[in-house]
């Protein structure tokens, strides 16, 4: 039978307890060793994965850059141009005499429907028109009246004044506004 | 049998030293470690961004090439940095000539600013002659460069002949002088730029000259 023999000084030795404590602990100690070793590579495997990543994307970054300033010109040209028609645009927002022009001409259409209705000046702004009419003859003035009222092309019409002279007979001048 | 406590520790010391030596390099290792990723990702997403970035304005640069080549000089005299007044007083003795009309009291405004960056000159004057050919020079307003539009217009008419007193309103607008940085957004044109590019090209230019663009602005930081 095998005998166990201790040569460790008596005030050294120490409990089991302790030796299986030491043991659990180094089994431990390995175990956070592989942790630390595998730990390591997969940082340092992420580590080459980013930097090769950011290394080509930096890359095409250059190259596109290099594409941007070869596209220099065309930018400027856009950036001209995008400028001028955002003006443009605000340009032809602007009020204007133009559309009420036009409307002077559809109302001109209705008085040269009356022969004996006669148009004398016009005055055209941004904001309306002013216009004045004038007849001998009553009856196709009063029938040009009924005609006119159908004339919606502006929110608002006023009867500035309704005058009559021997020579010209009924004036009417008128107001349209927007 | 009695043990020493003093044996005991020193027994487990090694390996509990060794064991926080390596725990300690294990917490160590993986705060560094991540932290350094972190910063690389942090590149990587900025990194991923300017080439989106980049990718979309190389696209854009590229897809409106053609259209602001033919577009930049007919917005230019559509809207002149300068001279508007002179390319209208060509336009409308052009058309006064070409419609057998008489102008008389031309007169002309200084330059005044509007808002948005936008300025005006007017030109006022009187115009004699057919009817029929006085509404085509009035309407005439609608298509010629640089853009204009009729301010203010009296209109008697007697006998087949009128006369017109006018005002027309020309516009101009500075050019401006920066343009974005390299990595700096761009937008292309929109459609409804586009319909403007489109109908501009119907609009009659003037005739004496016709500005080119030669004030290119420059890159708001050439460095970058």
């Amino acid at each position: 039978m095998d005998k166990k023999i201790n040569l460790i000084p008596e005030e050294l030795t120490v409990p089991p307890s302790v030796v299986k404590l030491t043991k659990v602990i180094n089994k431990f100690s390995i175990i956070a060793v592989i942790s630390l070793i595998l730990t390591s590579l997969a940082m340092i495997s992420i580590f080459i994965y980013f930097s090769i990543n950011l290394k080509n994307l930096d890359s095409s970054n250059s190259t596109l850059k290099e594409t941007v300033i070869s596209l220099e010109k065309t930018e400027q040209q856009l950036a001209l141009t995008k400028d001028k028609l955002s003006k443009i645009i605000l340009v032809k927002s602007l009020d204007s005499a133009d559309t009420n022009f036009e409307n002077y001409k559809e109302f001109k259409t209705i008085v040269t429907e009356f022969p004996d209705m006669s148009l004398g000046e016009t005055e055209i702004t941004p904001k309306g028109m002013e216009v004045s009419v004038s007849s001998n003859n009553t009856s196709s003035f009063i029938d040009f009246l009924k005609k006119i009222s159908e004339f919606n092309k502006f929110p608002n019409a006023s009867i500035q004044s309704l005058n009559f002279r021997p020579e010209k007979g009924l004036m009417l001048n008128l107001t349209y506004g927007i | 049998m009695e043990y020493s406590t003093n044996s005991q520790l020193k027994y487990l010391a090694k390996p509990i030293l060794i064991l926080v030596a390596i725990i300690s390099l294990l917490v160590f290792t993986v705060i560094f470690g991540i932290g350094k990723i972190k910063t690389l990702n942090v590149k990587i997403q900025a990194a991923r961004v300017l080439k989106g970035q980049l990718t979309q304005k190389v696209d854009i640069l590229q897809d409106v090439r053609g259209k602001v080549e033919e577009g930049v000089d007919l917005a230019a005299i559509a809207l002149p940095s300068k001279g508007s007044i002179l390319f209208g007083l060509s336009q409308i003795k052009n058309k006064v000539n070409s419609l057998g009309l008489t102008i008389e009291n031309l007169k002309t405004t200084n330059v005044i600013k509007e808002e948005g960056g936008v300025e005006r000159a007017s030109i006022s004057f009187d115009i004699v002659g057919d009817e029929t050919n006085l509404y085509l020079f009035l309407d005439s307003f609608k298509k010629i460069l640089p853009l204009s539009n009729i301010n203010k217009l009296s209109i008697t008419s007697e006998g087949g002949t009128s006369t017109a007193a006018i005002t027309v309103n020309f516009y101009s607008s500075e050019a401006i002088e920066k343009i974005p940085a390299i990595t700096g957004q761009v937008s292309g044109l929109t459609n409804e730029e586009l319909d403007i590019l489109n109908s501009l090209s119907s609009y009659e230019v003037p005739e004496f000259t016709i500005p080119t663009v030669s004030e290119f602005p420059v890159r708001d930081d050439i460095f970058n």
